[in-house]
């Protein structure tokens, strides 16, 4: 019987087929993956040379051949991804053809791709028609290594592009800084007043449409449907302009002081659009906030005789600002960005300012990439500082214990240092749990001692167990 | 032991319907100072909304309600009735099913926060108030520590000093122990037997903890369908009902 059942399990483990060959199909199977992203870079390399070689009056073939190699290079390298054993030989075919073609000619990199890729098909011999060979050698390299690739070739890419089409990087260090010194201080002024004005808004707005007041609920409606429902170039234009015609038009008229005060001046204009704008938005932001706050807090509030507004200010405001100040760091990062649409109207922000010195000299493409790299960085600065924010915030309610145990951090939270007891025989765990928000309690408290149970008895002058005030007092 | 002269909570006539639902049938109650009423009876019987409708949590439909001198009648508010509702609940200490502490303050902060900006009294005087309310339901070292900290027995013990920080006349509880594992029931029934029989607090308790009731209850009602189906001592009901509604509920509980 014991005989049996060995020659049994000996015998299936023999007969299956083993699903990992003895030498790795992946690592072969590598070689040909690389070979194929290297023809495709090829292809790539194709292209902008032709775009160096025919800009730069250095042009040695004709664009039609620079075409060939980049189609034959993007063929020869899918194909490979096809793991069709043909497909192998076509592109060992394929290499030379488009490595030494044109031999007789500087070469100028190609040669070089066609001995790379000759080796690796050669290495890549074993794994050649497997279908899965590729599969398993690209499942083997890590995600971010992949992507890092990616990046990197983007980078390479644009840069060649850019030197190829004769990019003015002379001009761009000639005025960068000047550019940049004097439009940038105007649009975080710019941001940082319509955001203020937009918090205020947002806030009254949110408070509005949650009030049983029907005016301030009514205006609330109006207010947030305008100024959501048309384009903010709209509003821009209607401001500057449209209320500007209004003061026109009050000229003259007994009226005429108050046209003076509705006239406005770019900069006033500009953040009273931004801001009513951005308000409108944010208005639904703050009203999920105010009411992410549980009704049990109104209620004890209320309870203890509050009024409308020490409930607000005092209980339910402060609880909601955790939910709301993430989303609000969002729309100032975009807000920044769309401050640029305050050139229509001349205000002279980032993007007038590249746009003024990009015409002066014929510089359009280099002044407008100044800009937007400005208003990246920008953004990726702010995106940082946001992230930390919203890190610190959300810490209370799910991801907690990792990245950082700052005490302030948790106190804010209003939670403990995880593995800390709390209290006697209570010790909080937190959950590991997957990132956002809203997701209830981000930890638990659980009892890991036994002893501390209670009974009724109360006396000694508190009013609780003694037994466990004993404990609290260690 | 009787209770008599003007009842700290006039109960008249109550009557509230959530749509056509009504709830509440028309109840009259009166408590006296110093007096521990608990309501018990089904889920659904209307005895939650009737001590909610107390402090105007829930706006009756129809009846009175006096609180300490404090008379208001149901249905539509004009803003002096609700500055008077809002006058009418500093003199009730509401003790949730929930706690309801606030996250965002200190356990101190907790109790001193009404008296601070609802009465006005002095930062420093709460503090010792509220020192003193902790130390009696016997959490004084966790003072300064955030609510999500303690137990659910601590944060019911700390509600129930923030109610008292108030001074109210009388301390309604909403089911207090009903969201309590078993184990932490006891400390926060423990303090509320001594705010009965130390402070002599007038209270009005929605409980299913009918070993209290007994122990502590100067008279229970129990509710059914809206109106008050039989009251009477703990021994009068406990020992004495004859009525089949009441006998087959405390048959179930007990």
């Amino acid at each position: 019987m014991t005989d049996g059942s060995t020659t049994t399990a000996t015998r299936a483990g023999a007969s299956r087929p083993s699903l990992l060959p003895e030498e790795p199909l992946g690592r072969r199977g590598a070689f040909l993956m690389l070979a194929a992203w290297v023809f495709l870079l090829e292809g790539i390399h194709a292209l902008i040379r032709m775009l160096e070689d025919t800009m730069n009056a250095g042009a040695s073939w004709p664009v039609w051949a620079y075409a060939a190699i980049a189609a034959l290079s993007f063929a020869a390298g899918g194909l490979l991804f096809t793991s069709r054993r043909w497909a192998y030989f076509a592109a060992i075919a394929a290499a030379p053809v488009a490595g030494f073609a044109v031999l007789p000619i500087p070469v100028g990199g190609f040669f070089a791709f066609a001995v790379l890729e000759l080796a690796l098909l050669a290495l890549g011999y074993r794994a050649a028609g497997s279908p899965e060979a590729i599969q398993l050698a690209s499942a083997g390299i890590p995600w971010r290594a992949k992507i890092a690739v990616v990046q990197v070739v983007i980078a390479i890419v644009l840069v060649r592009v850019f030197l190829a089409i004769q990019f003015d990087l002379e001009w761009i260090a000639d005025h960068w800084w000047n550019i940049v010194s004097k439009g940038l201080p105007l649009t975080l002024w710019i941001s940082v007043l319509a955001i203020t004005l937009a918090i205020v808004l947002a806030l009254l707005g949110a408070l509005a449409r949650l009030s049983r007041n029907p005016v301030a609920f009514g205006v609330a409606g109006f207010y947030t449907s305008f100024f959501r429902g048309t384009p903010l170039l709209v509003q821009i234009f209607l401001i500057y302009f449209g209320i500007g015609e209004i003061g026109v038009r009050m000229r003259g008229t007994p009226l005429e002081p108050v046209g003076d005060l509705i006239t406005l001046g770019v900069v006033p204009a500009g953040v009273l659009a931004i801001g009513l704008n951005y308000g409108a938005y944010m208005t639904e932001i703050f009203r999920a906030g105010i009411q992410s706050v549980g009704h049990g807090q109104a209620e004890a509030a209320d309870a203890l005789g509050m009024t409308y507004g020490q409930r607000m200010r005092r209980i339910v405001l402060p609880q909601a600002v955790r939910v709301i100040i993430p989303p609000t760091g969002n729309e100032f990062i975009a807000m920044t960005k769309d401050s640029s649409l305050l050139f229509t109207i001349g205000a002279l922000e980032l993007f007038r300012r590249a746009d003024l010195a990009g015409r002066a000299d014929f510089r359009g493409l280099e002044a407008y990439i100044i800009a937007a790299a400005v208003y990246w960085i920008l953004t990726g600065i702010l995106t940082f500082f946001q992230a930390r924010l919203e890190r610190k915030m959300g810490r209370g309610y799910v991801r907690t214990g990792d990245g950082g145990t700052k005490r302030t951090a948790r106190k804010r939270a209003f939670l403990p240092a995880p593995g800390v007891e709390t209290q006697p025989g209570m010790t909080y765990f937190p959950s590991g749990g997957a990132g956002g928000y809203g997701g209830g309690a981000g930890g638990v408290i659980q009892r890991t001692d036994e002893e501390g149970s209670s009974s009724m008895s109360g006396t000694d002058g508190a009013w609780s167990d003694p037994g466990a005030d004993e404990e609290d007092r260690r | 032991m009787t209770f008599a002269g003007e009842p700290v909570v006039k109960i008249r006539n109550l009557h509230k319907r959530f749509g056509t639902l009504e709830v509440l049938k028309g109840v009259d109650m009166d408590v006296h100072q110093g007096e521990v009423v608990v309501i018990f009876g089904r889920s659904g019987s209307g005895k939650s909304t009737l001590l909610r409708c107390v402090n105007f949590l829930e706006d009756p439909t129809e009846g009175t309600i006096e609180v300490s001198g404090i008379a208001l009648e149901g249905g539509h508010r004009t803003k002096n009735q609700r500055e008077k509702i809002r006058r009418l609940r500093t003199h009730c200490g509401m003790v949730f099913q929930q706690f309801n502490l606030f996250p965002h303050m200190t356990v101190l902060g907790n109790v001193i926060e009404a008296p601070v900006h609802v009465k006005s009294i002095g930062e420093k005087d709460a503090r010792a108030l509220g020192m003193e309310l902790l130390s009696k339901v016997g959490l004084a070292e966790k003072a300064d520590e955030y609510p999500i900290r303690l137990s659910g027995g601590q944060q019911q013990r700390v509600a129930i000093a923030r109610a008292l920080a108030m001074e109210p006349d009388v301390m309604l509880f909403d089911e207090p122990t009903s969201a309590l594992d078993p184990e932490l029931i006891g400390e926060v029934l423990g303090v509320m037997r001594s705010l009965a029989t130390e402070l002599h607090m007038t209270m009005m308790v929605v409980t299913h903890e009918m070993g209290f009731a007994r122990e502590v209850a100067n008279r229970m009602c129990f509710f059914h369908e809206g109106v008050i189906l039989e009251q009477g001592t703990p021994t009068e009901l406990f020992e004495q009902t004859r009525n089949p509604e009441t006998k087959k509920f405390l048959e179930a509980v007990l």
